[in-house]
């Protein structure tokens, strides 16, 4: 929430739950930061809120013009609401309605909250999983055309699925077996499906996963 | 065992860069320190303090005027005769609720401008506020803040431990 001018009571409070733990708006002494915040307030807090009053004092004891840093309305994060609840522990006057609203105005705030949370999720694109696979696809006996079985296993069409580049490997006794990779998307294709369907050819004797790596 | 000892003068004097003189503690159970006057033994923890400032190169830290000088002056007497005691719990209780209270109107003790009194309240409390729990932190939330300030100068800190106040979230 950034401190624009301090025209609301809201704005007020807000401010006064920020620096019930902080002395000053930035840092550890007083700065610009600030002197932009004071001038933004038009009157003397009220005492009600304590925080804003002992702060409001305190900078109108120094001289603005010789405070470090850049005047500029600073930004800051507002996950200090709910300090009331603590504190109105030990505030025997509580000038400012009644626990009851207290406690409905942090429900509202965290609600709000969660709200902006969930959208803020479910825009965000989830990420695709998905596996880089090299298979090894083998011939019955030397007598296989090796470009058949390259043509029928890229035949394979599935949703999430790309086939890659393919090399001949020699195994022995003048056998090859055919290397090929693909690229699944992990929710949509199942490898033991891909691994039946290319066995269901009558060419293919055995396939195997020479590597599996996650991408 | 009391908090205003030896070591917190020494540290008050560290922070001033002055010589703290010989400390020892003396019969009737009060700091006593030799040749910080010349010639002379100063007795008792406030004035060993305020000589302690008048020596140093930063006589301002007592306060500006004579209005906040004795304001200041009167947390030193404090200091002595409560903080002192706030090493047992029902003490310790109270000491956090009076100083919570004063803080709450001011960002330092005696008013605007940091003195010798926050110093001292600083290393006096210094044990006491690393062994509370982060929700006793949160019921004083005044003195918390005040004294998060105060640590994050490190020439006042020396070489104690940075508190962590960061304790709100917590009690959502």
């Amino acid at each position: 929430m950034a401190i624009g001018d301090m025209k609301t009571l809201q704005d007020i409070k807000n401010l006064n739950d920020y620096l019930s733990e902080r002395s000053y708006i930035e840092g550890w002494q007083p700065s610009q930061a600030d002197v932009a915040v004071f001038e933004s307030l038009e009157t003397v807090p009220a005492i009600g809120n304590v925080h804003v009053l002992r702060w409001y004092n305190h900078i109108k004891s120094y001289d603005h013009k010789h405070l470090p840093g850049e005047k500029s309305l600073t930004v800051f994060q507002d996950h200090t609401i709910t300090i009331d609840s603590v504190t109105q522990v030990d505030d025997d006057i509580d000038l400012f309605g009644s626990d009851d609203e207290e406690d409905v105005e942090a429900i509202k705030i965290r609600e709000e909250r969660l709200k902006a949370y969930s959208e803020k999720k479910s825009k965000k694109p989830a990420l695709i999983a998905k596996s880089n696979i090299l298979i090894d696809v083998k011939p019955w006996d030397d007598q296989t055309n090796m470009d058949d079985i390259e043509k029928s296993v890229r035949s394979i069409k599935m949703n999430g699925l790309v086939w890659g580049v393919s090399k001949l490997v020699p195994i022995g006794y003048g056998i090859k077996k055919l290397q090929i990779i693909c690229v699944v998307e992990d929710e949509k294709v199942s490898v033991d499906e891909l691994l039946e369907q290319i066995e269901d050819f009558d060419l293919v004797q055995s396939t195997d996963i020479a590597a599996f790596n996650k991408i | 065992m009391v908090l205003c000892n030896i070591e917190c003068v020494q540290r008050i004097s560290q922070y001033l860069d002055v010589s703290p003189g010989k400390l020892y503690v003396s019969e009737n159970n009060t700091i006593v320190t030799d040749d910080l006057i010349k010639n002379q033994s100063t007795e008792g923890f406030s004035t060993i303090v305020q000589a302690l400032v008048k020596n140093s190169k930063y006589p301002a830290i007592l306060g500006d005027d004579a209005v906040k000088q004795a304001l200041t002056r009167q947390w030193l007497e404090y200091a002595v005769l409560c903080v002192n005691y706030a090493d047992n719990s029902i003490n310790e209780k109270r000491v956090l609720k009076e100083l919570n209270s004063v803080l709450k109107m001011s960002t330092y003790v005696s008013g605007t401008k940091k003195t010798i009194a926050d110093i001292t309240l600083y290393y006096a409390l210094h044990g006491l506020m690393q062994r509370l729990t982060p929700q006793e932190k949160a019921e004083h939330v005044h003195v918390s803040r005040w004294f998060d300030n105060m640590q994050q100068d490190d020439k006042l800190r020396q070489t104690m431990d940075l508190i962590n106040f960061n304790m709100m979230h917590l009690y959502l």
